[in-house]
C-alpha cells in the first residue's frame, strides 16, 4: 500500500504534493493563530503567573551562570598563582604577566598583599585601594560591587603564597551606567540582556537593601548568590497581553512567510522539467526572466529575508533606495535583488552567446539592421543604469567605503561591496550580450577572425557612446570613463570572438572588469559626495540655531528631573557626582549632538557637587541662574557670549523627590563652527554625528559665516580678503539660494559652497571651502575595495571549479599552474608581510617620536619653571606646562596619579587612576626610562607613552597619549595595509591569470598528445596533431604524427598482406575442398560415359547410382560454400553491460583540442546498455569525426532515456548532407569524401542492427545535421 | 546607402532617447511660499497626520536632500531623503505610536519648527519621547531639515 502511494508521487508529482502540503500548512497556521490568541486571552491570568515564574527562574539561571563563570576564573587564577609563584622562583614580573594575560582581559584582577596594598592589577581596575577594606561580603562569596560608572560582579578570595595570605579580587563588568552613541562604546548590561531575553523592561537594583517595587504593574525578584545571600533586586514589568498577542501574530506571520518561501522552492523544482521541455530558447529565457521577477516580487511582498533578520544588514542607514517601491531598501534586499539580476544577466549573456556562435544563415537582415540602434541605446543606458545605481550606493548610504577603519570592512560595508560587484557583473554581462548581438546583426563580429571588423564595431560603439553622452541633460559619468569602460568590455568581447571557448574563463574576466568599472564609478561618485559634503556642513552650521540649542538644553534638563539614578544619588552620602554628571550627560542629546557642553549637579544650597565638561570653555554664572530660576520647571537663558562667536545657552532645573527639592541640575551648551564634527571632543566621546567628518577631513574645511555682510565666525586659519568676500557675495545663486565658486587663497584653489539665508531678519551667508586638491581620485581608494572584490572573485573561481566548469584534475597543466603560483605567490606574500611589519614598525616609531617629543617639551617646561620659581609647587608647574604648551598629560608618583590635565576623566573614573601595571613594572622595577603601550577606553584603543622624570629628588612618571593629543600620521597602519594588500592582491590576480595562460600554453601540446594517444589506444590511427610548436616539442609532435601515419600505413599494409594471404590460403582451401568432390564427380561421369559407350545392360542402374553420387558431391560443394561464407562474416560481438555516459564523455574528451566545441548534455545519472563497448566507442568517434569534417563548430551530444531505449542525438552546425544523397548514406561504398571508403555509416548501421539498436538521419540541411541513435537499455536484473 | 541609413537611424535614436528616458525621481514637491496660507502650517499638519498614522509618505515629499535625523533608537546623523524615508518607516514600525500631539509650532520667515510629545509602545509598555522638527527655507521652498525624536 505504502509502495503504491509512493509510486504515485514519483517525478514532479512529489514536488507538487509538497507544495500543496505547504499550502495546507500555511492555511492551518493562519487558522491556528486566532485560536492561540483567544486561548492566550482566556488563560491569561494563569499564563501570567507561569510567565512570571519562568522569568524568575530565567533570571536566577542567568545570574547563576555568570556567577559560576566568575568562580571558575577565580579558581583558575588561584591555581596559576600557585604554579607561577610558589613552585618557581618568585618574580614580580611573573605576577604582572599572569594578571595581564589576554584571556583575562574582560576581568578586573587585583592582587592584594597581606599588608592590604594592591601589588598587581590588570587594565580594568574595579575596586580602588581605599574601597577594598572592610570587606562588604564574606570572602569567597559573589556580590555586586558598585563603582561610580560600572557595577561589577565581584568575588574576593585568599591565596597562600610563601606562607603569606594574599587576596585575589576578581570582578567582571556587569552593568555600565553610562551609554555613548558611538562605535567605540562597548555595552555591558545585565538589565538589557534580561530585557532582550524576556521581552519586558527590567530595572536592576545592585543593592542588597533594595526594596520590591510598589508599582502594581511591576514584579520584583531578589537576586541571590550561590550562598543564598541577597545581593540585589530585579524589578520588571509584568508581561503584557497585548505584547504577547502581537508576538503570536508576528510569529505566525513569519512561519507563513518561511513556509511560502520553501513552497516556492519546491514549486520551482516541480516546474523545472516543464521548463526544460520548452524547445524555444527565447521562450525559455523569457520564462526565466518572468519567473525571477515574480520570485523577487513575492519575496519582497512577504518581507523575506529582511523580516527574519535584525542588525546592520536591514538597517536602511547603510543603504536604502526608493527605487521600485523599495525593492532595494536595505543592504540585504539589495543583495537578494542583485543575485536574481545576476542570474538573469548571466542567462541573457549565455543565450546571446549561443546565438552569436550559431552559423545559420541570418533571416530578417533588414529588421535586425534597423533595430541595431535600439540595441546600441540599450547598451548605453545599461551603462548609465549601472552608474546611477553606484551613485545611489554612495549617496544613499552612511557607509564610507574608502574610509573603513579596517582592512576587511564591517559586515554592511562588506555586503555593499559584494552588491556593487554583483550588480556591476550583471550589467557587464548584459552589455557584452548587447555588443555581441550588435556585432552579429551588423555582421561585424564573425568567425572569420577579422580584426578589422572588430575594430570598426569598437569605433562605432565609442563614437555613438560619445554622441549619447552629449545628448544627456545630466550625464552621470564623463566621456573618458565611458571610453575606458567600453574598452575594457571589448576585451571580453574580443576574447569571446577570437579566442576562448570556455565560458567560465570569460565569466572570471567579466567579474574582474565589472569590479574595475564599479570601483572606478564608486571612486568618482565619492569625489562628488566629498564635494557635496560641503553642502551638508553648511546645513549643519545653519541647523544649530538658538531655538534648537535652547530645545536641547531644555530637553536635557527635563530628562534629568525624571532620571531615577540622579534623583537617588542626591540622597547618597559619598556619591561620586562627577560620575553622575557624566552618566547624565552621556545619555543626553548633548552627547548625541556632540555639543560643547557641561552638566553640573548642585545641592539644595546651590553648592556644586560634581560636573562634566567637554569642549565648553564659557564661564557661566550658575549661581545667578539658580537665584533667578522659576519656582518650578526649567529656566533657560542665552549666555551673552560677548566677543566669543557662536550661540550659548544655559539652564537650571530643580530635582525633587516626593515634592521636596533635593538638588539642582544645570546644563550649558554652545554651538560654534570650531567644534564641527566634534573636533573638540576626545574620539571616545564623539557621537555618530561625528560621521559628518567621515566624508572629508574636517581639519581641511574652512567655514566663514557672514551676517549682513559682516564676518562673524571663522573656522580654520584663513580669513577672506576683500576680493574674496566680494567673490563670495557675488556668487550666482540657484533657486535654492546656494551656489559654488572657486576661491583662490594664497595661490591655492578652494572649492567653495555658498549658502544664503535669512536669519532673524539679517542676511546670513555661509561659505564652506576645501582645497581643490583635497578632493582627488586615489589609487589607494581603488585598492581598498579591490582587495574585497578580489576575495569574492577568488571565491567565484573556486565555485566554478567545484561546479566542474573547469575540470580540475591532477594533470600536467594543474601541476604546472600550481608550481607557477607557488613560486610567484609565496615570495609576494612574504614580501607583503615583511613590508607590513616595516610599515607598522615605522608607524609605531612615528607615534613614539611624536609622544616622546611632547613629553620632552613638558619635562623641559616644568624644569624651567622649577629653576626659575624655586618655590613653585609641582601642581602649579604641571598646570602651567599643560596650558602653555596645550598638551594633555598625566603625572604619576609610584603608580598613583597625582595630576592630570584631563582630570575630569579620572575623577569620573572613566580612566583608571592607577598606572598600567606593565608600565609600572618596566619603569619602577626594571628602571626603564620610557615605555610605549596600547591602552583602551571601551573599544577605543590609543597609544600611551610614559617617561620617568625627576624633579627635586622626586621621581615621577609622565604620561602622554594620543587619545587627548591627536597625532596626524602621514598614513595609518590601516592605510598602509590597504595599499600593500591592494597592490599585492592585484599582483596575485594578475599572476594567477598569467600563470593560467602560460600553464595552458606550455601544457597544450602535452594535452594534445595525451588525447591523441588515448585515441590511438582506442584504435583511431587517423589522428594527426596540429603542430605550431618549436624545439623539442615540435620534434615530439612531429614524431607522434609520423608514428601514427606510419602505424596507419603499416596497419593498412599488414591488413592488405593479411587479406592477400588470407585470400591465398582461402583459395588453396577452396581449391582443395573443391577438388575433393570434383574427383569423385569426374570419376562418376567417366564411369557413366563408359557405361553408355559399352551399352551396358545395367546402364539405368549405373546412371541412378552415379547421379546420386554426383548430387552428393554437389551438396558437399554447397556445404563448403556455406562454410566459407560463414567464415567471412564480421567479427563477433563481445557483449557486456556498461554505462553509456562515461563512454560518451571519454569519446568527447578525445576531441578536446579540436576547433569545434562539443557539448554533452544528459538529465540522467547512469544509462546501462548491453553492447560491444569498443565498437560503440568507434561508432561515436566515427560520427563526431564526420561532424568535424563537415566544418561544424558546435556539436551537441544529448543523451536521454525513453521507452526502454537510450536515445542519443548528435547535432552539429556543419555543412549538412545534400537532400539528394541523404537516402544513400547508409549504403556500402557510398561516400562524399575524397579518401573515404563509404563503409563508416554502413558499419555503424550494421553494428546497431546486430545489437537491436537503430540509427537514422533526423534532419540535415545547410545549418547542420542531426543523427538519432536508439540503443535498448539493459533490463534491470531480477532479484533472486 | 544601407550604411548611411543605419547611421541616420542611430543618430535619430540617440537623440530621441534623451526625451524618452528622462529621469525624474525627485521626491520633493514644489511648494511656493507665495500662497496665502502659510505653507509651513500645511507641512506641519501633514507631519502630524503622518506621525499619527505612521505614514511617512505624508511628509516625505518635504524632506530636504540631506535631512538631519536623531531618533531614540540610536539613529543620529545626516541621511539622504531616500534613507530618511525608510529610517522613519522602520522607526514607526518598531516604536509604534500610541498618541502624538504637537505642542508648539513656530512659524518664522526663514526657519520654522514644531515640538511635540510622541508616545510609543515598547515591549508592551507605553513610553514618551520628545519630538522636534525644523523646516528651513531654501530658495522659495520649505523643506524638513531636522527630525529629532528622543
Amino acid at each position: 500500500m505504502g509502495k503504491k502511494i509512493l509510486s504515485y508521487f514519483k517525478g514532479d508529482r512529489k514536488y507538487f504534493a509538497i507544495v500543496f502540503f505547504i499550502l495546507f500548512l500555511i492555511i492551518a497556521v493562519g487558522l491556528i493563530a486566532p485560536i492561540l490568541v483567544e486561548k492566550k486571552k482566556a488563560n491569561w491570568e494563569t499564563e501570567l503567573s507561569e510567565n512570571i515564574l519562568a522569568i524568575e527562574t530565567g533570571i536566577k539561571n542567568l545570574l547563576s551562570e555568570k556567577e559560576s563563570r566568575l568562580i571558575a576564573v577565580k579558581d583558575q587564577i588561584k591555581d596559576e598563582l600557585h604554579q607561577t609563584l610558589v613552585t618557581e622562583e618568585y618574580e614580580y614580573g611573573n605576577l604582572i604577566s599572569l594578571v595581564n594575560k589576554e584571556s583575562y582581559e574582560d576581568f578586573s584582577i587585583e592582587i592584594v598583599a597581606p599588608n592590604g596594598k594592591i601589588i598587581a592589577w590588570n587594565n580594568i581596575i574595579a575596586i580602588k585601594q581605599e574601597e577594598i577594606f572592610p570587606f562588604v561580603y564574606p570572602l569567597n562569596e559573589v556580590y555586586f560591587f558598585n563603582s561610580p560608572l560600572v557595577t561589577y560582579l565581584t568575588i574576593i578570595d585568599t591565596v597562600i603564597l610563601h606562607g603569606d595570605r594574599f587576596y585575589v579580587l576578581l570582578s567582571k563588568p556587569f552593568e555600565k551606567h553610562y551609554s555613548l552613541q558611538n562605535k567605540f562604546y562597548r555595552q555591558e548590561s545585565f538589565s538589557e540582556e534580561l530585557s532582550n531575553s524576556f521581552n519586558t523592561i527590567f530595572n536592576i537594583f545592585y543593592d542588597p537593601y533594595a526594596q520590591p517595587s510598589k508599582d502594581g504593574r511591576k514584579h520584583s525578584v531578589m537576586l541571590l548568590n550561590s550562598k543564598n545571600s541577597k545581593i540585589g533586586l530585579a524589578s520588571f514589568f509584568k508581561p503584557s497581553l497585548n505584547f504577547e498577542v502581537t508576538e503570536i501574530q508576528e510569529t505566525t506571520a513569519r512561519i507563513q512567510i518561511l513556509l511560502m518561501t520553501i513552497g516556492l522552492l519546491f514549486l520551482t523544482l516541480g516546474m523545472k522539467s516543464d521548463f526544460l521541455t520548452i524547445k524555444w530558447r527565447t521562450v525559455r529565457l523569457l520564462a526565466l526572466i518572468i519567473y525571477f521577477a515574480a520570485l523577487r516580487f513575492v519575496l519582497f511582498w512577504s518581507g523575506f529575508p529582511a523580516r527574519f533578520l535584525d542588525g546592520p544588514l536591514v538597517d536602511p542607514s547603510h543603504f536604502s533606495s526608493t527605487f521600485a517601491w523599495g525593492i532595494v531598501k536595505t543592504p540585504i534586499e539589495f543583495f537578494v535583488t542583485n543575485v536574481l539580476l545576476l542570474i538573469i544577466g548571466l542567462k541573457f549573456f549565455l543565450y546571446i552567446f549561443e546565438y552569436f556562435k550559431e552559423k545559420k544563415p541570418q533571416r530578417f537582415t533588414l529588421l535586425k539592421f534597423l533595430i541595431s540602434p535600439l540595441i546600441a541605446i540599450l547598451t548605453f543606458y545599461t551603462m548609465r543604469g549601472l552608474a546611477a545605481s553606484i551613485k545611489s550606493v554612495v549617496f544613499d548610504s552612511t557607509i564610507r567605503y574608502f574610509k573603513e577603519p579596517d582592512l576587511i570592512p564591517s559586515l554592511p560595508a562588506l555586503v555593499m561591496n559584494l552588491n556593487i560587484l554583483l550588480f556591476g557583473l550583471a550589467a557587464v554581462f548584459v552589455i557584452i550580450a548587447f555588443i555581441l548581438l550588435l556585432g552579429k546583426y551588423l555582421k561585424l563580429l564573425r568567425d572569420d577572425n577579422s580584426i578589422f571588423r572588430f575594430i570598426i564595431l569598437f569605433v562605432l560603439i565609442q563614437v555613438f557612446c560619445f554622441i549619447f553622452f552629449l545628448r544627456q541633460s545630466e550625464p552621470l559619468i564623463t566621456p573618458i570613463m565611458f571610453f575606458a569602460f567600453f574598452s575594457l568590455i571589448f576585451l571580453v568581447v574580443g576574447n569571446l570572438t577570437f579566442r576562448a571557448k570556455h565560458i567560465s574563463v570569460n565569466i572570471i574576466y567579466s567579474s574582474l572588469i565589472a569590479s574595475v568599472i564599479a570601483i572606478s564609478m564608486l571612486n568618482y561618485f565619492n569625489l562628488e559626495l566629498e564635494k557635496r559634503s560641503l553642502k551638508v556642513i553648511a546645513s549643519e552650521v545653519n541647523r544649530a540655531n538658538k531655538e534648537l540649542l535652547s530645545y536641547l538644553v531644555n530637553e536635557t534638563l527635563r530628562n534629568s528631573t525624571q532620571n531615577e539614578r540622579l534623583i537617588s544619588s542626591l540622597h547618597k552620602l559619598n556619591a561620586n557626582y562627577d560620575s553622575e554628571a557624566f552618566i547624565a550627560w552621556s545619555k543626553s542629546s548633548l552627547q548625541r549632538e556632540s555639543l560643547s557642553s557641561e552638566l553640573v549637579i548642585f545641592d539644595r544650597n546651590f553648592n556644586p557637587l560634581g560636573r562634566f565638561t567637554v569642549g565648553f570653555d564659557e564661564a557661566v554664572d550658575y549661581q545667578k541662574l539658580l537665584r533667578q530660576k522659576n519656582e518650578t520647571g526649567v529656566s533657560i537663558s542665552e549666555i551673552d557670549s560677548s566677543e566669543k562667536a557662536g550661540v550659548s545657552f544655559a539652564g537650571v532645573v530643580a530635582v525633587e523627590n516626593n515634592s521636596i527639592v533635593t538638588g539642582y541640575i544645570a546644563v550649558a551648551a554652545k554651538f560654534n563652527v570650531e567644534n564641527l564634527g566634534a573636533a573638540e571632543f576626545p574620539n571616545f566621546l564623539e557621537s555618530n554625528k561625528a560621521a559628518l567628518g567621515s566624508v572629508v577631513d574636517l581639519n581641511l574645511v574652512r567655514v566663514f559665516e557672514f551676517y549682513d555682510g559682516k564676518l562673524l565666525q571663522v573656522r580654520g586659519n584663513i580669513f577672506p580678503s576683500k576680493e574674496q568676500r566680494e567673490q563670495i557675495f557675488k556668487v550666482e545663486l540657484s533657486p535654492d539660494g546656494d551656489g559654488w565658486i572657486n576661491l583662490s587663497v594664497y595661490g591655492e584653489d578652494y572649492i567653495t559652497y555658498i549658502l544664503k539665508s535669512n536669519w532673524d531678519g539679517a542676511d546670513k551667508t555661509t561659505a564652506v571651502a576645501i582645497k581643490d586638491k583635497a578632493i582627488t581620485w586615489s589609487l589607494f581608494n581603488f585598492f581598498k575595495i579591490f582587495i574585497v572584490h578580489s576575495i569574492f572573485i577568488l571565491i567565484l573561481v573556486f565555485i566554478l571549479i567545484l561546479s566542474r566548469f573547469l575540470r580540475l584534475k591532477y594533470t600536467f597543466r594543474t601541476r604546472l599552474l600550481g608550481a607557477f603560483l607557488l613560486v610567484s605567490i609565496i615570495p609576494i606574500i612574504a614580501l607583503a608581510v615583511y613590508n607590513r611589519e616595516v610599515v607598522r614598525e615605522r608607524t609605531n616609531t612615528a607615534i613614539f617620536n611624536e609622544l616622546s617629543k611632547r613629553s620632552e617639551y613638558l619635562e623641559n617646561h616644568i624644569k624651567a619653571q622649577k629653576q626659575k620659581h624655586l618655590n613653585r609647587d609641582f601642581l602649579t608647574a604641571f598646570e602651567n606646562a599643560g596650558k602653555e604648551l596645550n598638551i594633555a598629560f598625566t603625572i604619576y608618583e609610584n603608580s598613583e596619579r597625582i595630576y592630570s590635565s584631563r582630570k575630569e576623566y579620572f575623577d569620573n573614573r572613566l580612566i583608571p587612576g592607577k598606572l598600567k601595571s606593565a608600565v609600572h613594572y618596566n619603569l619602577n622595577y626594571l628602571s626603564y626610562r620610557e615605555s610605549l603601550t596600547k591602552e583602551s577606553i571601551d573599544n577605543y584603543v590609543f597609544d600611551a607613552y610614559y617617561r620617568k622624570i625627576d624633579f627635586d629628588d622626586r621621581a615621577f612618571i609622565l604620561g602622554v597619549n594620543d587619545a587627548f593629543n591627536k597625532i596626524e600620521l602621514f598614513y595609518s597602519p590601516v592605510d598602509a595595509d590597504v595599499f600593500l594588500f591592494g597592490v599585492y592582491s592585484f599582483a596575485v590576480i594578475v599572476i594567477t591569470l598569467l600563470s593560467t595562460l602560460f600553464a595552458n600554453q606550455i601544457s597544450s601540446p602535452i594535452r594534445q598528445l595525451t588525447r591523441a594517444t588515448n585515441a590511438v589506444a582506442q584504435g583511431d590511427l587517423s589522428v594527426q596533431l596540429k603542430n605550431k610548436e618549436k624545439g623539442e616539442l615540435k620534434e615530439l609532435l612531429d614524431g607522434f604524427n609520423a608514428m601514427t601515419s606510419e602505424l596507419q600505413k603499416n596497419q593498412n599494409d599488414i591488413a592488405e598482406l593479411e587479406r592477400e594471404s588470407a585470400w591465398k590460403e582461402m583459395a588453396k582451401q577452396v581449391a582443395h575442398e573443391i577438388k575433393n568432390p570434383l574427383t569423385p564427380m569426374k570419376l562418376s561421369v567417366q564411369q557413366l560415359v563408359a557405361a553408355y559407350n559399352d551399352k551396358k545392360s545395367e546402364f539405368d542402374e549405373i546412371l541412378q547410382k552415379l547421379s546420386q553420387a554426383i548430387l552428393n558431391q554437389i551438396e558437399s560443394l554447397s556445404l563448403i560454400a556455406s562454410e566459407f561464407s560463414s567464415f567471412a562474416k564480421m567479427p563477433s560481438l563481445k557483449l557486456e553491460e556498461f554505462d553509456l555516459i562515461p563512454v560518451l564523455k571519454d569519446t568527447i574528451h578525445l576531441f578536446g583540442d579540436e576547433e569545434a566545441e562539443i557539448k554533452f548534455k544528459t538529465d540522467t545519472e547512469k544509462v546501462f546498455v548491453e553492447s560491444d563497448n569498443s565498437q560503440m566507442r568507434r561508432m561515436f568517434i566515427n560520427l563526431i569525426r564526420n561532424s568535424i569534417q563537415a566544418r561544424a563548430s558546435i556539436i551537441n551530444v544529448d543523451l536521454s532515456v525513453g521507452d526502454g531505449n537510450s536515445i542519443i542525438n548528435i547535432a552539429d552546425n556543419g555543412n549538412g548532407i545534400a537532400p539528394e544523397i541523404q537516402n544513400k548514406i547508409f549504403e556500402a561504398n557510398f561516400t562524399t569524401k575524397e579518401k573515404g571508403l563509404g563503409l563508416g555509416l554502413k558499419l555503424i548501421k550494421r553494428f546497431l542492427e546486430n545489437t537491436n539498436g537503430e540509427i537514422k538521419l533526423i534532419s540535415s540541411n545547410t545549418s547542420g545535421t542531426i543523427f538519432g541513435i536508439k540503443i535498448p537499455l539493459k533490463s534491470p536484473k531480477q532479484e533472486a | 546607402m544601407k550604411t548611411l541609413f543605419f547611421y541616420l537611424v542611430i543618430i535619430f535614436s540617440v537623440s530621441a532617447s534623451n526625451y524618452l528616458f528622462s529621469q525624474n525621481n525627485n521626491l520633493r514637491q514644489n511648494l511656493n511660499t507665495d500662497s496665502k496660507v502659510k505653507i509651513q502650517s500645511v507641512i506641519f499638519n501633514d507631519i502630524e497626520s503622518g506621525i499619527i498614522n505612521s505614514d511617512v509618505k505624508k511628509f516625505s515629499p518635504y524632506f530636504s536632500s540631506q535631512p538631519y535625523i536623531s531618533l531614540i533608537n540610536g539613529v543620529n546623523g545626516y541621511y539622504s531623503s531616500n534613507q530618511a524615508y525608510y529610517i522613519m518607516e522602520d522607526f514607526f514600525n518598531s516604536f509604534k505610536v500610541v498618541s502624538f500631539k504637537m505642542d508648539e509650532k513656530k512659524i518664522e520667515q526663514s526657519v520654522s519648527y514644531c515640538k511635540g510629545d510622541y508616545y510609543f509602545e515598547k515591549k508592551g509598555r507605553r513610553e514618551l519621547a520628545h519630538l522636534y522638527i525644523t523646516l528651513s527655507k531654501s530658495g522659495n521652498k520649505w523643506y524638513i531639515t531636522q527630525i529629532s525624536i528622543n
